[in-house]
Formats: structure tokens, C-alpha cells, sequence
């Protein structure tokens, strides 16, 4: 075939797509083990290591992540500058007050293959605290990628039809004041 | 001693250890650094290339495999199938394709694939309604089926 | 479950009050909706005795528990607000057990839950009332299946090596024999 037909063709397989993901309510983990997949290419079937054909993902929500147990007490980010006495500490919750994106962050960081590529794979990382994306941004966005963790139901989102139709699975006696 | 050609006469010419050191710097030529000419360092790192290139050449194996699976899973995921769900299904649907060729196929041929998706798809639906059987428990077994209450 | 309507037994708790004797209380007591009528300059106030709705019946009468009566045994979690909710008061805490006729375990499992889904934030209605214009210093974390309470949880500095890394407990242990419907086990240490 000839080469003008082909250009094209590779033009269109190699094309980066722009993926949204909602971070809210949904533990960082599991985020970065969606959204590592698809900065390294491994969703598609020409995948290879070499051949960078990873795609962008924009990560809204950052704030909101939900850590399961007590991980926003009991874990720990450490590092070292290299200096004498600069090694340094905090928990999950002080990082994520100073900066409500650097939890999921270094978590799909330390998700990708540790090589060269890294960095650039991470570039293609656009990390938004809350649900504004800046106006160049949203037009790229070609798909919104299913939340890897399902939200339960709080009790105030059931309608009260729902809630009617739940059986009640005890009877209080006759003489129960309820408080 | 009859010489019969040029170089076998050049060879007659030199030392016989000039011409050993040759047959390793042969595989040095294009190291970095003095290992591509001096024959003492490069004899050790040629050793060790040779070793490497042994495992290699067994590494690959599972190299390719693992990206072939890698390729086949993004392919089959596409389809909504995981890729134990995938491949063992074709298995069982007697599709003896290796997973190069399955790869391939999902590379260049993505509607053969895609019948070879709904192909697994399907054979998993029957291994499903199959295991669930007519809802009844057959007669005189005991049931492995424990109900908590 | 908590209605604004409703008048929870309070009008027997005032005229308890008018007759002097706090213990003494009228015979039939039970939910009462309070139905305001203005005709002109009249207004009747009526506190109206709600008849309990027809409870359908369980699938399995002889169980001692109404978990086990329902066939709910090792089949519901922290996500199951709807079940959790009939036995908690309406700031949250448990009912007591022999109100509502769990069996012991049945009943440790409902606390844990009740528990993790506070934490969870499920359970939003149902909390003890903060005072007026109170506004929380620390802004609210999203987490589940936490075993430990807030307060109580420290974080780890030192983890230990790779091969005895202290655990970070998740979910609890007394609902390990949940029903799954998948072969992944379950993880109690991240």
C-alpha cells in the first residue's frame, strides 16, 4: 500500500485519547491501578514498553478520596532530602491538607514501571482538586472512565418509597416508646 | 604445507596468539571504552555477554508471552471479557489459536477478534447456566450447598 | 425513619408530667401523628395513634433472631443502611437487645456495622445534635471500613521490614464469614 495511506493509518492508531476520572469517594489505589494503565498504553492492543503510546488522564475530585481503615492516621509518607537530618514524615491526613492532590499523585507514581519512561508518562497526568478542569482541557476529553469503587447509598439518598418497601425485620412491642 | 588461498596465507604470517586474541575481540568491536580493544578487560566482558545472551535467549520466551497477554487482555477487556475469562473460554470452545496469534489477530484483524470475544462470551454464558443446573439438587447426594440460617 | 410529623410518645411524657407521677404511664402507647385542624379560631391539636403496617411475613418464622428469621445471616454489611437503620435510636446508638430480640452475636455484628457506616458517613440523619451555629475545625475525610475510631488511631512511623510490616487493619474481623460471590479473599491487614 502505498506510504500516503499508511501515514494516516499510523497517524490514527498512535493518536493519544484524553480520559476523565472522578476521584470522589474512591480509595487512591485503586485509582492509580486504572489510571496507570492508561498512561502506560496497556489498554490497547498495540501495546508495547517502548513504543510510548500511553494516553492522558484527567483525575478530578482529588479532595475527596476516601481511605479504607485508618489509613488517614496510621499511614505514613516518608522521605529524605539527602541532607543530614532531613528526613521527614507525615501522615496521610497532613499531606493531604497541604496539598489535595499529592496523595493520589505519588501513588500512581510509585504504580509505574520504574523506568526512563516514568516521567513522562506522569506528564500526561492532570491532577484537579475539585471538578474544574481548565477550558483547553475539557475540550479534549474524549471519555469518562468508570469508578473502579462502588459509591454505597447513604441513607438521606434512599426516597422514602425505598425506604417504605423495606420490610421491617423486627416489631418493637406495643408498649416501646421509640427515642 | 600447501596454502590454497590468501588469507589462510596472511594467517600463516602473524602469531597464532595474535589470531586467538581476534576471535574474542571479534564480539568486543562495539563495546564502550577500552574493553573494545584491549584484550584483557575484553575477554571478561565478552564472558559475561555470552552468559547473558543464554538467559536472554530463555527470558525472551516469557518476555513475548507476557506481552501478548498484555496486548490480549487490553483487546479482550475492549470486548467486556477479563482475560482468564477470555482465554480459558476459547479453551474450552476448542479455539486452539496460541496467544501470538491471538494478539495478532487482535492487532491486525480487530472483527475476527471480536467474534472470537463473543465466541468466549458465549461459551461462557452455557458454562454458567451449566453449573447452575435445572435449580434442583440431584437425588440421594448430599448437597454441598450450606444455607446459613 | 424519622419523620418530622411524628410525636414520639411525647404527648404521654406530658401528661406524665401534669400528673406528678413519672412512672405511671396510660396503657396503649405507639407511634402518634400529630394532625392540626383551624376551623375559624379553633384549632385542634390531635395526636393520632398510627396503626403498625402489615409486616410481611418472614421467609423463616422458627428463627430465634429476626437476622435469622429474614435468612440474613452473614448476608448483609456496613453498605445495608436500610436494615441498619430500623435498629438504631435516632442519634445513632444501638437499641437495646432485648427490644429488639437480636441474638448476641447477631447483635455485636449490627454494632460493628452501625459503627463503620457512621464512619462512613452513611448514616448522616442519625447523629447526636451538635450545638447551635457549631462548625467543625477539621475538614471531613472520606473513609470506610474503619475498625478503629478516629481518635484512637495513631500513625505508624516505623512499619518495619518489607518481610513484617505492622498491618493497617481494615474492615473487622467478626464479619469474616460474609457471603462473597467472588474468589478474592478477604484482606483484614492493607
Amino acid at each position: 500500500m502505498a506510504s500516503f495511506t499508511k501515514a494516516a493509518q499510523q497517524w490514527a492508531t498512535f493518536a493519544r485519547a484524553w480520559y476523565l476520572l472522578d476521584a470522589r469517594m474512591q480509595p487512591p489505589g485503586k485509582i492509580a491501578a486504572v489510571t496507570a494503565v492508561r498512561l502506560e498504553g496497556r489498554h490497547k492492543p498495540i501495546y508495547h514498553a517502548l513504543s510510548d503510546c500511553g494516553d492522558h488522564v484527567v483525575i478530578i475530585n482529588t479532595r475527596h478520596i476516601a481511605f479504607s481503615g485508618n489509613k488517614w492516621e496510621q499511614k505514613v509518607y516518608s522521605s529524605h532530602s539527602g541532607y543530614p537530618g532531613g528526613f521527614k514524615q507525615v501522615t496521610a491526613t497532613q499531606l493531604h491538607m497541604k496539598d489535595p492532590t499529592a496523595i493520589v499523585k505519588l501513588t500512581i507514581y510509585r504504580m509505574l514501571p520504574k523506568n526512563l519512561q516514568r516521567r513522562t508518562m506522569m506528564q500526561r497526568l492532570h491532577l484537579f482538586p475539585d471538578d474544574v478542569i481548565p477550558e483547553d482541557i475539557q475540550k479534549n476529553l474524549v471519555e469518562e472512565l468508570p469508578q473502579p469503587r462502588a459509591v454505597p447509598k447513604r441513607l438521606d439518598e434512599y426516597t422514602p418509597e425505598e425506604i417504605a418497601a423495606f420490610p421491617m425485620v423486627w416489631t418493637p412491642p406495643k408498649d416501646y416508646r421509640r427515642k | 604445507m600447501v596454502l590454497l588461498s590468501a588469507p589462510r596465507w596472511l594467517r600463516n604470517r602473524l602469531t597464532d596468539r595474535f589470531w586467538r586474541v581476534q576471535e574474542v575481540l571479534k564480539y568486543a568491536r562495539h563495546f564502550r571504552g577500552r574493553k573494545n580493544r584491549c584484550y584483557k578487560l575484553a575477554v571478561r566482558s565478552v564472558r559475561r555477554a555470552f552468559v547473558k545472551s543464554t538467559k536472554a535467549r530463555r527470558e525472551k520466551k516469557r518476555f513475548l508471552r507476557a506481552l501478548w497477554i498484555t496486548r490480549i487482555e487490553a483487546a479482550s477487556l475492549e470486548h467486556g471479557l477479563k482475560y482468564p475469562a477470555f482465554i480459558s473460554n476459547l479453551l474450552k470452545s476448542q479455539v486452539e489459536l496460541n496467544r501470538k496469534m491471538i494478539a495478532d489477530l487482535a492487532i491486525y484483524e480487530p472483527k475476527t477478534f471480536k467474534s472470537l470475544a463473543a465466541l468466549a462470551q458465549r461459551r461462557r454464558q452455557e458454562g454458567f447456566l451449566a453449573a447452575l443446573g435445572d435449580g434442583k439438587e440431584p437425588e440421594g447426594i448430599f448437597s454441598r450447598i450450606v444455607h446459613h440460617y | 425513619m424519622a419523620a418530622p410529623s411524628l410525636l414520639r410518645g411525647g404527648l404521654r411524657r406530658l401528661f406524665a408530667g401534669l400528673v406528678g407521677n413519672g412512672r405511671a404511664s396510660p396503657p396503649a402507647r405507639a407511634l402518634r401523628e400529630v394532625v392540626e385542624v383551624t376551623e375559624g379560631n379553633t384549632t385542634t391539636i390531635e395526636g393520632r395513634i398510627i396503626e403498625d403496617a402489615e409486616v410481611p411475613a418472614p421467609p423463616n418464622p422458627s428463627g430465634q433472631c429476626p437476622i435469622c428469621r429474614w435468612n440474613l445471616k452473614h448476608k448483609y454489611d456496613y453498605v445495608d443502611v436500610l436494615l441498619l437503620s430500623q435498629f438504631i435510636r435516632s442519634d445513632g446508638g444501638m437499641l437495646p437487645r432485648k427490644i429488639t430480640g437480636l441474638c448476641l452475636e447477631e447483635h455485636k455484628k449490627i454494632a460493628v456495622c452501625v459503627q463503620m457506616a457512621h464512619r462512613a458517613g452513611l448514616l448522616p440523619n442519625h447523629r447526636p445534635l451538635l450545638p447551635e451555629g457549631h462548625i467543625p475545625k477539621k475538614p471531613k475525610l472520606n473513609r470506610y471500613l474503619t475498625r478503629w475510631s478516629i481518635r484512637s488511631a495513631k500513625p505508624i512511623w516505623k512499619r518495619g521490614p518489607k518481610w513484617c510490616k505492622i498491618p493497617m487493619p481494615v474492615g473487622h474481623p467478626i464479619l469474616k464469614d460474609n457471603v462473597k460471590y467472588m474468589h478474592k479473599p478477604l484482606y483484614l491487614n492493607h
